[in-house]
């Protein structure tokens, strides 16, 4: 009888064993996408180009977004859902500040006009939402720090219909536009494309805010306590690390990457409304997942994924399944990536993970 | 112990003042008002108290709050005019929300859920509404088969044709599956898309002069019915068509949708969705992609117009709007009369061109109850086949289906001014086009 069980173990164990990314099924997938994506370059280049330059740009907007939710659950495995309301409230005080008639932001206006004013938003937008972000962790999260699971779940969920409730009543219920201030002229074209200015600023944004992200994280002492209280809280404690000051300071940053990805949306799409947090943080989130949730390079990994999937999706000419489908299609790769690497692209095992 | 008599003294005059207070209201409120949840509170101006209440079913929260507000004034206005009377019976109103903040406009659980408290109220004896064609997918079965037999229902603002038709645009099974009881209690002042995708083709095919159109839907109840119509019409009038997509009407940029629209070769849009769902960024993308005077065509999904120049960023500047009806400066007789006694109690701002159907809408339901022996049944047996004679919309008939036998569709412009619409012209599709 305990012979049995003793075999019976390993079998299950190896009937159970995950798939893995390079089984013949998921290379035949990844083969077809492919194909399909060199497919359409040889066809049509400059839609393959054009949808590239669309779904980039969107992708590194959904990484400044999805890097909040990564750093949030790396340090407290915590789901913050409520951090995609906390982005719709930078949008909507960004839009405030640009379009503040002191600031005299407008369409055409000298750059040593725009950079300055631009640069104000920026900072307002950064402070606003870190202060929330971490007034939130302190209000609601800090208390729940020892209770199940569940509690701060379903709390992050509670704070997020309250800051869309908050948007609805500071804004309405309209969508409301940002004035149109960045230029639309083009830097460089690329297969008969232009890849607009407009369009660098959010690479301009993005590309130096993760830099700097990366260096804190990894180079400052305040990274090093971060990733210690990640790894390990009650052992960073007895360091001398102080923990609560630790993760007040992570919602922070996560907050203030928020209030970035709020004005580059803002300037970028110049529309935002109450509900685009919601749509826009669960891509976000879909981001983190896919590339591995609490890996700040797989966050930025997915998120590039998504938003290249989505342009090609909505606009490629050849066998797209088009608009309508998109978000069908984004879901369903990450259900594929999930069963073939349940811990997601670039992130470790973890009791969620796998 | 005098204190103790005095003191049940004053205590037994409050109640009785409390109880004579309570008579005299119950008294003067011989209806069951609708709960307020949902419904404000009742508007009564005439002599004794009303016998009927008729509710309105409109979104009161979101992009068209400021328009059915409007309306609800125009109603409580018609009423007014009438000396709170249909014929013999005395009618007091209630203004009811069927949106909720979060939805930003019309929201299916309020719509079901106010379509129960109708069909519960016996003193409902009749409902201006919904504003919605998908609303009143909803409404219509609930209050078809009311305890106390259907109640009369007039939209000002359905436009959906599967709510009375069969046939192109509609859905398998409509109407039939809004009437569970086989008997027709539905009726609406405005004309269905099928006049206006038909009239939308023609206005594209002759006076934006394009010859390949690409049709985009937001995939509400409205908006696929319009761009279907738009689609199955254009052949017909000699347009091609370039493409049919759907936007995602949560979704935040449209970019690349533009893009297949430019690969397409289309030169020119129709968008069949509304201003709520994102319709606004949606031209503005389009025009980002497609450039700034791409032409687009709308439908009336799209007012108010000042929401959609907000929301467009401006980039709405030259889209082409159509409206089912005529503008309200150009109604005649009873229609400019309405216009001119409303604009006075209105601040001074002429009524929106919904709210002038609101008012006819009201009107066509005063008439059945007038007409019937005062229960629900003899309303709904007066409504249709009843004839308008110089309403506000003009003269016309309510035939068996529910649908008006008028059908002009009005196209606009939007442009920068203090409407944010600029009148282009007037079309009367062909019986050919719209049977």
């Amino acid at each position: 009888m305990a012979s049995g069980v003793s075999t019976a173990v390993p079998v299950l164990r190896r009937a159970l064993r995950r798939p893995s990314l390079t089984t013949p099924l998921a290379v035949v997938l990844v083969g077809l996408v492919l194909f399909w994506l060199v497919e359409n370059l040889a066809r049509t280049p400059a839609d393959f180009y054009q949808n590239l330059i669309f779904g980039a740009t969107n992708g590194f907007l959904y990484g400044l977004i999805a890097i909040g939710y990564s750093l949030v659950y790396g340090i407290l495995e915590l789901i913050n859902f409520a951090h995609g309301d906390v982005f719709m409230l930078g949008s909507m005080m960004a839009t405030t500040i640009v379009g503040a008639t002191v600031l005299g932001l407008t369409a055409g206006r000298a750059w040593y006009v725009l950079w300055p004013g631009i640069m104000l938003a920026l900072l307002i937008a950064m402070v606003f939402c870190g202060t929330l972000n971490a007034s939130i962790e302190r209000v609601a999260y800090r208390r729940l720090r020892n209770a199940p699971r569940l509690a701060p779940l379903i709390t992050a969920i509670g704070m997020s219909f309250i800051l869309q409730n908050a948007g609805l009543i500071w804004k309405g219920a309209r969508p409301i536009s940002t004035v149109d201030i960045l230029p639309h002229g083009a830097l460089f074209t690329i297969g008969g494309v232009a890849y607009t200015w407009n369009e660098f600023f959010v690479l301009a944004v993005t590309l130096p805010v993760l830099a700097l992200l990366v260096w804190l994280v990894q180079r400052t002492r305040q990274g090093k306590a971060m990733r210690a209280t990640a790894q390990d809280r009650e052992a960073a404690a007895m360091m001398g690390i102080d923990v609560d000051r630790t993760i007040s300071f992570t919602f922070a940053l996560a907050g203030a990457l928020a209030g970035v990805a709020g004005l580059v949306y803002a300037l970028y799409n110049t529309n935002t409304s109450y509900l685009t947090g919601f749509r826009t943080g669960l891509i976000a989130f879909t981001a983190a997942v896919l590339g591995g949730i609490g890996n700040l390079p797989g966050a930025v990994l997915g998120a590039m994924l998504i938003g290249l999937l989505e342009g090609f999706s909505d606009g490629l000419p050849w066998h797209a399944l088009g608009s309508q489908w998109t978000e069908a299609v984004i879901f369903a790769v990450l259900i594929l990536i999930l069963v073939f690497r349940p811990e997601g692209l670039l992130g470790e095992r973890t009791p969620e993970g796998g | 112990m005098k204190k103790q008599v005095l003191l049940g003294v004053l205590v037994a005059g409050a109640l009785s003042v409390l109880a004579a207070t309570a008579l005299a209201s119950s008294s003067n409120q011989a209806v069951q008002v609708l709960p307020s949840s949902s419904c404000g509170s009742l508007q009564y101006k005439g002599g004794g108290s009303p016998q009927f209440i008729i509710a309105s079913d409109l979104p009161l929260q979101g992009a068209n709050r400021a328009l059915t507000t409007e309306m609800t004034r125009a109603i409580a206005f018609i009423l007014g005019q009438h000396g709170w009377k249909a014929g013999k019976y005395t009618i007091g109103y209630q203004s009811c929300d069927d949106s909720t903040a979060q939805a930003g406009g019309y929201d299916t659980a309020k719509c079901t859920a106010n379509a129960n408290a109708y069909a519960r109220d016996p003193s409902v004896i009749g409902i201006v509404g919904t504003f919605n064609s998908g609303c009143a997918k909803l409404v219509i079965p609930v209050v078809n088969r009311a305890p106390g037999g259907p109640i009369a229902m007039v939209s000002p603002a359905n436009t959906y044709p599967g709510l009375t038709l069969s046939g192109p645009g509609t859905a398998p099974g409509e109407p039939n599956v809004y009437y569970p009881t086989g008997k027709r209690n539905y009726a609406r002042v405005v004309w269905t898309d099928r006049f206006q995708g038909a009239a939308d083709a023609l206005f594209a095919k002759n006076t934006m002069h394009v010859k390949n159109v690409y049709v985009l839907t937001d995939k509400t109840t409205y908006g696929q019915g319009i761009a279907t119509l738009f689609k199955e019409d254009a052949p017909k009038v000699g347009l091609k068509i370039a493409g049919f997509a759907a936007w995602n009407p949560q979704g935040t940029t449209f970019q690349s949708l533009a893009t297949t629209v430019k690969q397409s070769k289309a030169d020119a849009v129709f968008l069949g969705g509304n201003v709520c769902f994102q319709g606004g960024k949606v031209i503005k993308d389009l025009r980002s992609v497609l450039g700034a005077n791409f032409p687009i065509l709308v439908p009336d999904g799209f007012t108010p117009t000042s929401a959609t120049w907000t929301t467009s960023g401006g980039a709405a500047n030259g889209v082409y709007i159509s409206h089912p009806g005529v503008p309200v400066n150009q109604l005649k007789g009873a229609g400019a009369a309405f216009v001119k006694a409303f604009t006075k109690v209105n601040g001074g701002k002429a009524p929106d061109p919904y709210t002038a159907y609101a008012a006819q809408a009201t009107d066509v339901l005063l008439g059945a109850i007038a007409a019937s022996d005062g229960t629900r049944s003899g309303v709904v047996s007066h409504l249709t086949g009843l004839t308008i004679k110089n309403g506000i919309l003009g003269s016309f008939q309510i035939n068996k289906n529910g649908d008006t036998t008028l059908g002009i569709v009005t196209f606009g412009k939007i442009v920068n001014n203090k409407a944010h619409e600029q009148f282009v012209k007037l079309v009367t599709p062909p019986v050919s086009l719209t049977a």
